[in-house]
């Protein structure tokens, strides 16, 4: 690491390399000041270091091109030579009077500088987020060959994971793939010691070849040891190697316990590695060890009657030269091989190829892609606003710009002493700007959603700074055009004249301010549009029932570790026992564990109804299953809409090992949703309705025995989808949520519950402690950060906008003056003269909105997805946001259009 | 004594600096040489450029060393000053020495 960190600044030491002349003096240089570099950096700190590598770079550099430029030079060519010290003194005089007009008006200068600050520092915040979790490479060698393979259906373009058999076949009839590996993010409860519950990878020992990591220490286990089930092996992280091993270099070959049984480490990963999942995207994970381990009901099976289910996270590495599409249409075609084979369970099954880093970080970049375009729209509208202010001291500057040119300034030197000013302006503004990211980057980063990826890497850096200087630039060409090309335009003659002779030059200039305004107007309502849709999709998000209860609910996460919890019926009695000491005690009103918690997703299960038969070319019937304990509904308080709940009566034997109710005799109660019942029983009577798996050999029968309102599986913002709940006999978890309705503060029964659990069993940690209302709202972040951000942001362009109506409607004001006083002065009433100002203001507004309806229209695409519960053309919200920005535009100008009613004829008659 | 030329000022430090450091001469340590012993702060540019001109005078060469990692494995150039460098500064000293004949007195009373 500390070799990363003593590396001088990189595009200092390119621009070194690139003046220097090439050669062994030139590397010994190099050598010098990295040499120094480092030792600033060691001795004292990374900044001094990079400010004085910058500084040293900067001088040698400039002395080298000084003198490369003279030695090119015959002697003839010393006029020219003077020529180029000419021009250097130029520029120095420039500057000298660019600073100097600047600090003249401290309060022109504040102003610009503030205006393009406040959106050139948004504009840094984000694209610092955006490089950090998006434009860096994955942290693995030559990751562009990695992919992630997906099972998919024929028909639909949902994703599922690969099941074993399929994997293993995909594995070793491919030719397309060096490696192809496969994993669960899982959760460990490590034993010895205080217990704890970390988050872990099951992998095959082929993942981590594909992913092309090497240990820092020890090895990578290996296929061996993952195959004959004998491997008890892990892989620390080097986090917990640090934390929890103290950084023990003799760890490899102790044994640790992992969900109850000792584990044999034999690697560390180094301290870089970040293992970058799909599902869990947030997570850092502690330990890789390969499948099958207790308490977890997957094992890499090449069983045929387990084609049917859907577990396994799929990731390769391409063999050289190997495109991805050419990849997929090898899996596709094994896929359809298998889909003959295997009909009833592969039939519909597909394959489905994505490059990683588009799945790893395709989501993440298109909404803060969705930022940086509304950062980029302040930006304009803040430039718009800087070239109206410029443009408006133009005309304060004619005379003086006149007389220098009458006196005989070239007229290209006058438009670049203006140039030199923006540019000072521009470069001040980026400054201050990176200094506004610098101080916002915390509060931005703890808006962030928890699934964005890499988010602790986000700084200021080298790139960083050099976005802000392109973009200062980019920021003074834009607002600096329309200001210098005025100048350029400037008639001696008309200037001099008397008393505005400069007709045209003043009707130009004014078009072009009020093109600028009609820009920012249109700009600033598209921005308001797109929060009011934000806010209101929020409000619609925050108001969809729910169904379960998110104010008394608490919960979280037990995992059953130990060699006592081998037999699945000794877990049941355990969860039952555990639920009748909390239900005991009086603050509480129902607890109950559960697989899966609301919101969070869960797995999927096909079955067939009554008399249907599978026909493998159709579309199967598919349910979220759920397995919870007798008083599950009660205590997350959802609704029962007929019929009964599970009890305990209903229970049969306990299954073992996987969720696999094997008797086919044995009929089981299962309860379902309301969306269940409507898909598959129309109209009709779901209790008593029976349900079977798709299979041929029969595996279960189920009954239905109730029916409840539909909870959202996949986010509060999604449908709700048909769901079966099962008693948990039928698979007795290990690791289940503990859902406890409260009568008090939910947050008080931690200690209640915790206190239970280790009567019962002390070596049991409570985990993932949360309130069913945080739940919610850990799976609103996403939204929150979007719309929070969107509206601070419209916030900051309607001000800049409204500033910016003001300034063109007073400058005009000002400028109509006499024409206003002679109107005054032949009678015209106050209230006409009222008009007169804001009709004016209308008619950019109708340009304005025009245009803004235009984008709005074209650029709904932005926010596809975010917009919930509500049309993206919705007239009503459209209509708000004009009414706001109409509002807002006029009275903007409502001052100067009052001040020009109380102008004094006689005065302004004067003004002349 | 006519068309002799004398190192300027600062090169006459710098060659200095090279005798003091002997095998250690290489521009890092002549900087920090020159900034512990006579108080002054150089810039690398100035530095490079003082040695270049030193070399194309004649009193200065320079050797290059094997790379180490400390510098990103880039080599190293180790300073020496030639005998016509030592004669320089002799002479330069010894001209110095003369102007300054008599003078200590009247210069030392303030």
């Amino acid at each position: 690491m500390q070799g990363r960190k003593t590396r001088p600044p990189r595009l200092a030491s390119a621009l070194l390399r690139l003046f220097l002349p090439e050669g062994l003096v030139r590397d010994s240089i190099l050598g010098d000041l990295w040499e120094e570099h480092r030792n600033l950096v060691i001795g004292s700190s990374r900044l001094r270091g990079w400010l004085w590598y910058w500084r040293q770079a900067i001088d040698l550099g400039s002395r080298s091109a000084a003198r490369r430029l003279s030695s090119r030079r015959s002697p003839r060519e010393t006029d020219q030579r003077k020529g180029f010290g000419v021009l250097l003194d130029h520029l120095r005089q420039d500057l000298r009077f660019a600073a100097r007009q600047l600090l003249g008006r401290p309060v022109f200068t504040l102003l610009v500088v503030a205006t393009l600050a406040i959106a050139i520092g948004p504009n840094v915040a984000i694209f610092s987020i955006f490089k950090a979790v998006v434009l860096e490479p994955l942290p693995y060698p030559e990751s562009d060959r990695l992919v992630h393979v997906w099972r998919t259906d024929v028909a639909s373009r949902s994703r599922y994971g690969l099941t074993s058999p399929n994997y293993w076949d995909y594995r070793e009839q491919n030719s397309s793939f060096e490696e192809l590996g496969v994993y669960n993010p899982y959760v460990f409860n490590i034993g010895d010691g205080e217990p704890v519950l970390v988050s872990g990878v099951l992998c095959s020992a082929s993942l981590l070849r594909a992913l092309g990591v090497a240990p820092q220490i020890g090895r990578l286990y290996t296929d061996a040891e993952e195959l004959d089930g004998s491997g008890r092996v892990v892989i620390l992280s080097h986090d917990m190697w640090q934390d929890r091993y103290g950084g023990d270099p003799e760890i490899i070959g102790n044994q640790i316990s992992l969900s109850g049984e000792k584990h044999e480490v034999v690697g560390v990963m180094p301290e870089d590695f970040v293992f970058l999942s799909v599902w869990s995207r947030g997570s850092s994970f502690q330990l890789w060890t390969p499948y099958p381990i207790q308490g977890y009901p997957g094992t890499l099976t090449r069983d045929n009657s387990a084609r049917g289910g859907s577990w396994l996270l799929s990731v390769g590495r391409l063999a050289p030269g190997v495109e991805w599409r050419a990849a997929q249409e090898e899996m596709r075609g094994i896929a359809s091989n298998l889909a003959e084979l295997y009909p009833e369970t592969n039939a519909r099954t597909q394959v489905w190829l994505q490059p990683f880093v588009i799945e790893v970080f395709g989501s993440a970049a298109g909404r803060l892609l969705l930022l940086g375009c509304t950062v980029g729209f302040v930006l304009l509208i803040a430039c718009a606003n800087v070239a109206s202010m410029l443009l408006a001291r133009a005309a304060g500057r004619q005379s003086e710009v006149a007389v220098r040119l009458a006196l005989g300034s070239a007229k290209w030197r006058m438009v670049r002493q203006l140039l030199t000013e923006n540019l000072l302006l521009a470069m001040l503004a980026g400054g201050t700007g990176v200094l506004m990211a610098v101080w916002s980057l915390d509060a931005l980063k703890g808006l962030l959603p928890p699934d964005l990826p890499r988010v602790d890497s986000v700084a200021i850096d080298g790139t960083i700074l050099a976005f802000a200087l392109a973009l200062s630039l980019f920021t003074a060409l834009v607002f600096g055009l329309a200001p210098a090309r005025n100048a350029a335009r400037t008639n001696v003659v008309d200037a001099l004249k008397e008393g505005g002779g400069a007709k045209s030059g003043v009707k130009k200039r004014n078009a072009t301010l009020r093109r600028l305004a009609i820009a920012q107007l249109a700009i600033a309502l598209m921005m308001t549009n797109g929060a009011v849709f934000l806010f209101r999709s929020l409000q619609n998000v925050l108001t969809t029932p729910q169904i379960f209860d998110t104010e008394q609910v608490l919960t979280a996460h037990v995992l059953l570790a130990g060699g006592e919890y081998e037999d699945p019926a000794t877990r049941i009695v355990f969860w039952e026992q555990l639920l009748e000491r909390i239900d005991a005690h009086p603050d509480v009103e129902r607890a109950a564990v559960t697989a899966q918690l609301p919101l969070e997703t869960g797995t999927y299960e096909f079955y067939l109804l009554e008399g249907e038969t599978f026909d493998p070319s159709g579309q199967k019937r598919g349910a979220w299953r759920n397995f919870i304990s007798p008083g599950y509904f009660e205590a997350m308080g959802i609704p029962m809409l007929a019929g009964r709940i599970l009890t305990e009566a209903d229970g049969g034997e306990v299954s073992i090992p996987d969720w696999r109710p094997e008797s086919p005799t044995q009929e089981w109660k299962v309860v379902v949703n309301r969306a269940m019942a409507e898909r598959a029983w129309p109209g009709e009577n779901p209790i008593g309705k029976r349900l079977y798996n798709i299979e041929t050999p029969r595996r279960w029968i189920a009954e239905v025995v109730g029916l409840v309102e539909g909870i959202r599986q996949t986010g509060p913002e999604r449908r709700s989808t048909p769901e079966i709940y099962w008693l948990y006999d039928a698979n007795p978890f290990a690791g289940a949520y503990l859902v406890a309705r409260s009568r008090v503060d939910p947050v008080s029964l931690v200690e209640t519950i915790r206190g239970e659990l280790a009567v019962l069993d002390r070596d049991i940690p409570l985990s993932n402690i949360r309130t069913m209302g945080t739940v919610l709202d850990s799976s609103l972040r996403g939204r929150y950060f979007i719309t929070v951000l969107t509206g601070l942001f419209t916030a900051i362009a309607v001000l800049l906008s409204m500033a910016g109506t003001y300034g063109i409607m007073s400058y005009n004001v000002a400028q109509r003056t006499h024409e206003i006083g002679v109107r005054g002065a032949m009678g015209a009433s106050r209230r006409s003269l009222l008009g007169l100002v804001l009709r004016q203001t209308l008619r950019m507004l109708l340009f304005g909105v025009g245009i803004g309806l235009v984008l709005i229209v074209n650029g709904t695409f932005l926010a596809r997805g975010l917009v919930y519960g509500i049309s993206p053309f919705d007239p009503f919200h459209i209509a708000a946001a004009v009414g706001f920005v109409v509002t807002v535009a006029l009275l903007a100008s409502l001052r100067p259009a009052l001040k020009a009613t109380r102008i004094d004829p006689i005065t302004a008659l004067r003004t002349e | 004594m006519g068309n002799k030329s004398y190192p300027g000022e600062f090169e006459q430090m710098v060659l200095l600096a090279v005798l003091q450091l002997k095998e250690d001469a290489y521009a890092p340590r002549v900087a920090q040489e020159l900034e512990q012993s006579a108080g002054r702060s150089v810039s690398r540019g100035a530095l490079y450029t003082a040695l270049d001109r030193l070399n194309k005078k004649g009193m200065v060469r320079w050797s290059i060393e094997a790379a180490t990692s400390e510098r990103g494995g880039l080599p190293k150039r180790r300073f020496e000053v030639t005998g016509s460098g030592v004669e320089a500064l002799k002479d330069s000293r010894a001209a110095l020495l003369n102007l300054w004949r008599g003078l200590e007195e009247e210069l030392a009373r303030d």
